[in-house]
């Protein structure tokens, strides 16, 4: 099957021929002009590197050669780096080992190591070598990067080459480990030397037993060169850390990756879906992990010392307990001893006598039985826990720092991957999507998907994609209309307006429900969940409602359209969570523990969210999948909609994140509910839906995703914020001795007296002015980086704009030299005859009377197309017999002599 | 896993943890996986080489518009054959952990039809080919597209997009390092 194959290829080959020398033709043009000029310093110079492509220093920077041409001219000095087919017919002197053969395709080291001129090497090196490793290096010893052969690449490559059977893996190992060993940097008996190999060894596009083989030889050559050097103590002791180091680290990796949760979960559904919908699982599995962990710490510091205070202090008597917290108290300070043992000992009763009886409504309205249990905040105690003598553990501290230290870990979490997501998906791609059609093709098939069901979808999508995508700029010239522009922009005022409308209208809703569960007694929970109820709703109803209006308000990008109606709706949970925490702040102050009942109503939202947008979603999708396949086909599957069950996500975390600090167990809850969530949403996509026809930009829309939920998570700490220092505390809970929560940083811990200077100079940093001024500086801070951010954007355009000019250099100096060598040319072709095309002879003299042939039909064209630029590059054809090289070469040194 | 682990040294395991992306963990797994595509001949041999036809019962590469082209770029034997240490590598650089630079690097010689280290129209055409199915585009749209796409992609004007010019696109692109991936 193979040979047939490769026939075939060699076949396609021979009938392309003329068009890939066309494909390859301003190169070849180059390269021809730079081998003159270094034979004529050097001849007798094995240059070894040869590079179409080569860069310097940073990644961005890079040049190719073709660029180059015109400054080698002025230039002779440079080294020169060319193709090695070059090389192989041109060189009169090829006197290197490394060209003792002169087919083309025998050579297959990728690294080729300069090792006759140590001056002025410049290397095409890719990306993977930009490791830290290598940068080290790099400043040592200006070149530590692997040159790559992209032409030789080819030819251990290609499967039609018939030269390239014959070289077996082991020379192409010995090959390359020859290059290697070469480099003295490399071979060396160090750490960073062994480390520098590993990488590219690694990084290396070969196949593994080659690269096997080779690591087996150098290891053999470095034990042998430095064998007998002792190693140092110090640096043995280095050496033996840093290998304990990375087998830590290795060992470490494996484990995460054999405890990697729903790994499997989420290999089906990437099968299945493809990565669009898979970010989505990932982002929830991220959200899962990141709630897990904040629950062990609030159960480690919070729930548990509670717990055990509750076990321990009813065997000790009320008085004794007492007693503890008063010398703790007046040992510490003055200011807390003002704790009476009256109030105190009405909130023992308080906390510890629970009345309620539990019935099964208190599950879902979190009150009854459960206000005064350790869920709430209200239960929590602001005594000191000494479960080992002498070991005393203030709980309120304990509380204030644990809820401080969760909201700062979740804030610096996700402000750094916000940052991350934002840094790849739009600064690294300079502002989002350019290329639209390259990234239609080459990134448009996703790897991922494995069954063939996906695999039709996707390609169906990706025709019907490329099919619009072609419409569009073949359309694109339809102006349109003022009067249309007009409309649609009063269309989307409108539909701005209804919307502006609605939340308003959402708002006074909450409000009115809230004030009429407060206004009737507490223990009316019949309120209270009818008004959970009723949120959950809107919550539902409104989304949908939204992508309808947006529907109508011709917004020509479907990416508009995702982004308007992904604000709205992050504009509605706003303003319900906005609304409901305003009106406890306000009204609910004078309530008995108003934290506790802030508690209850979210813990309450947070169950009936579960219920409405998991459970009954769940079965709704259900039924209609029960109805798409037994009665009615009309109903259509239901596609999972990605920016709809994220933002219900990131609801529920908002919730999580207001109602944490007034529920340490709201935590659990919230885990458990994501546990189940996750199930039952997998089986709804495995079972129930089908991928979305529309292609997912899965990176971008996932940085916005993480942009919301950080500015809620902002707005929530903004909230918390204003807790902390503008509300009294009810006499409940662990701050119930502070009037204000902030005191316990203030008149707690740091134990600030009001005559202090320190607290004098926080009362001066805190004044407006102060604030006001670190506010400006901030801005001109922030000015003074927009402002280079631009001028680094205009920099980057002038130097794109070179290297157009440049590019447009090349095309008119190699016109010129076209032209100048024509008549040369066309005397050598009229000698041959173009019968011969399709004889199937590999020789090369016979491969260059085909080109010759071919491009000698394209003169006979016309000398239109000899003028027009890059193609007249094809008039220096990349192989061709040695005689017909040195015509060539004669003819243009005789040129550049003239022109000199 | 434990099955896999009396086939590989631990020299072995060791080699391939440092020459791949991969933990031995994790190549051990590689090997169950690829073990399962036929059990008997690699029971035998852990190295023996499969078919492209056998490589390719791999859900993720049979259904895959390139699946051949990707096996005979990870081939060492360029002719789609596989070994395990071919697969491993297929898998190391479509894993996670492998940098975009490898990545691209791979997919430029996935795309590279002729094997002329330069994806030039007639690349580009096959690759349009593969990932439109069974639906054609029609002849002026194939023409129009690649068009397009060369003048997005090719800086340098010759008629086809080098690596360099390549890797350019694959930078800018967010997508494809999430896109460019199997996983194990």
């Amino acid at each position: 099957m193979s040979s047939s194959r490769n026939k075939d290829d060699k076949n396609y080959k021979m009938k392309n021929m003329g068009r890939k020398d066309k494909v390859a033709s301003s190169q070849g043009a180059g390269r021809l002009l730079t081998f003159e000029l270094d034979n004529d310093q050097r001849p007798t110079s094995s240059s070894t590197n040869e590079h179409e492509y080569f860069r310097i220093g940073s990644r961005d920077n890079y040049h190719e050669t073709g660029f180059n041409n015109t400054e080698e001219e002025q230039t002779p000095s440079y080294l020169h780096k060319r193709r090695r087919f070059d090389l192989e017919y041109n060189n009169p002197f090829p006197s290197s080992d490394y060209y003792s053969s002169q087919n083309i395709g025998r050579y297959d080291e990728i690294y080729s190591y300069c090792n006759s001129e140590p001056v002025n090497r410049h290397h095409r090196t890719i990306s993977v070598h930009r490791n830290t490793a290598i940068k080290d290096t790099r400043d040592t010893c200006t070149f530590r990067t692997f040159p790559r052969l992209l032409e030789n690449r080819r030819n251990w490559m290609s499967p039609a080459d018939h030269v390239m059977q014959q070289v077996s893996l082991e020379q192409r190992a010995n090959n390359i480990a020859n290059r290697m060993e070469q480099d003295a940097v490399l071979m060396e008996d160090t750490l960073t030397s062994e480390q520098l190999r590993r990488e590219a060894l690694r990084d290396m596009p070969q196949c593994l037993t080659v690269k096997r083989i080779i690591k087996k030889k150098l290891n053999t050559s470095v034990n042998r060169h430095y064998k007998r050097k002792p190693l140092g103590l110090y640096k043995s002791l280095k050496y033996r850390l840093s290998m304990k180091a990375t087998k830590m680290r290795n060992s470490l990796k494996s484990l995460a990756y054999s405890f990697e949760l729903w790994y499997n979960s989420l290999k089906i559904i990437e099968g299945h879906f493809g990565s669009g919908i898979s970010t989505y699982f990932k982002f929830f599995r991220w959200l899962f992990i990141m709630n897990c962990l904040i629950t062990l710490f609030v159960i480690g510091f919070i729930v548990v010392p509670q717990l055990l205070y509750i076990n321990i202090s009813p065997a000790i008597s009320s008085s004794q307990s007492k007693l503890v917290i008063y010398d703790n108290t007046t040992n510490k300070s003055n200011v807390t001893s003002v704790i009476v043992p009256e109030p105190l000992l009405k909130w023992h009763n308080y906390a510890f006598q629970n009345n309620e009886s539990f019935t099964f409504r208190d599950i879902f309205t979190g009150e009854g039985y459960f206000t005064n249990t350790i869920l709430y905040y209200g239960f929590y105690t602001k005594d000191v826990v000494n479960i080992i003598p002498n070991q005393n553990y203030n709980m309120s501290y304990a509380y204030f720092f644990t809820m401080f230290c969760m909201y700062l870990i979740s804030f610096i979490v996700l402000s750094t991957s916000m940052a991350k997501s934002y840094r790849r998906s739009f600064i690294e791609t300079q502002g989002g999507l350019k290329n639209v059609y390259a990234h239609k093709i080459f990134c448009g098939w996703d790897y991922s998907i494995a069954t063939q069901e996906a695999a039709d979808l996707k390609l169906s999508s990706i025709y019907n994609e490329l099919k619009e995508l072609l419409n569009d700029s073949i359309k694109k010239a339809v102006q349109v209309s003022l009067k249309q522009k007009c409309w649609t922009f009063i269309l989307q005022l409108m539909a701005n307006a209804v919307i502006l409308i609605l939340l308003v209208g959402t708002g006074y809703i909450m409000w009115y429900l809230l004030e009429r569960h407060s206004s009737t007694n507490s223990n009316s929970s019949g309120t209270a969940v009818i008004t959970a109820i009723i949120i959950n709703v809107i919550m539902i109803v409104f989304p949908a409602l939204f992508s309808y209006i947006v529907r109508y308000e011709d917004y020509s990008n479907p990416k508009t359209i995702l982004y308007i109606t992904l604000i709205r709706t992050f504009f509605l949970k706003t303003v319900v969570i906005g609304v409901f925490l305003a009106f406890w702040l306000t009204l609910s102050k004078n309530d008995n523990c108003w934290e506790t009942s802030i508690g209850q109503h979210i813990y309450r939202l947070i169950l009936f969210d579960f219920l409405f947008s998991v459970v009954i979603a769940a079965f709704v999708e259900a039924a209609r999948h029960c109805i798409y396949k037994r009665l009615w086909k009309g109903i259509g599957v239901s596609n999972f909609d990605i920016a709809k069950y994220t933002l219900n996500l990131m609801y529920n975390q908002t919730l999580f994140w207001v109602g944490l600090y007034f529920s340490p167990l709201l935590s659990v809850v919230v885990v458990l509910k994501l546990f189940c969530t996750w199930y039952i949403r997998r089986t709804c996509v495995l079972h129930f839906c089908q991928p979305s026809s529309k292609s997912w930009r899965a990176a971008q829309t996932q940085t916005w995703f993480l942009i919301l939920s950080f500015i809620s998570l902002v707005l929530v700490l903004i909230a918390h914020g204003y807790i902390i220092v503008n509300l009294t505390t009810s006499s409940c809970g662990p701050f119930g001795s502070y009037e204000y929560i902030y005191e316990i940083i203030i008149k707690g811990i740091l134990q600030l007296e009001q005559s202090s200077t320190f607290w004098k100079i926080l009362i001066y940093l805190v004044k407006p002015g102060t604030i006001a001024l670190i506010l400006v500086a901030m801005c001109v801070i922030v000015y003074y980086l927009r402002a280079k951010a631009y001028a680094q954007k205009d920099m980057v355009n002038i130097l794109k704009n070179m290297l157009v000019l440049e590019a447009k250099d090349k095309e008119f100096l190699l016109e010129n030299i076209s032209k100048v060598t024509e008549g040369q040319w066309q005397y050598n072709l009229h000698e041959q005859s173009p019968e011969n095309w399709d004889s199937h002879d590999n020789s090369v003299s016979s491969k260059a009377e085909m080109k010759r042939a071919k491009f000698r039909e394209d003169l006979m064209e016309g000398d239109a197309e000899i003028s027009s630029g890059s193609e007249n590059a094809q008039l220096f054809p990349r192989d061709h017999s040695s005689n017909d090289s040195t015509n060539f070469k004669r003819n243009i040194y005789a040129h550049r002599k003239k022109y000199a | 896993m434990g099955q896999g682990k009396s086939q590989f040294s631990e020299e072995e395991l060791q080699d391939y943890e440092d020459l791949t992306y991969f933990t031995k963990k994790e190549v051990l797994y590689a090997h169950q996986k690829f073990k399962a595509l036929a059990p008997e001949k690699v029971g035998h041999n852990k190295n023996a080489k499969l078919p492209l036809t056998k490589i390719l019962q791999y859900p993720e590469l049979g259904v895959n518009p390139f699946g051949d082209r990707i096996c005979k770029v990870f081939s060492s034997s360029h002719d789609g054959d596989c070994t395990f240490e071919d697969f491993l590598d297929m898998m190391s650089v479509f894993s996670d952990a492998a940098p975009k630079a490898v990545k691209a690097e791979h997919a430029f010689r996935i795309f590279d039809f002729d094997g002329d280290d330069m994806l030039g129209a007639s690349d580009l055409r096959q690759v349009v080919e593969r990932l439109v199915g069974s639906n054609q585009l029609l002849e002026s749209e194939m023409q129009h597209l690649i068009q397009k796409i060369l003048e997005e992609a090719d800086l340098d004007d010759d008629g086809a997009l080098s690596f360099a010019e390549f890797e350019h696109i694959i930078d800018k692109s967010s997508d494809f390092a999430n896109v460019f991936r199997i996983r194990l």
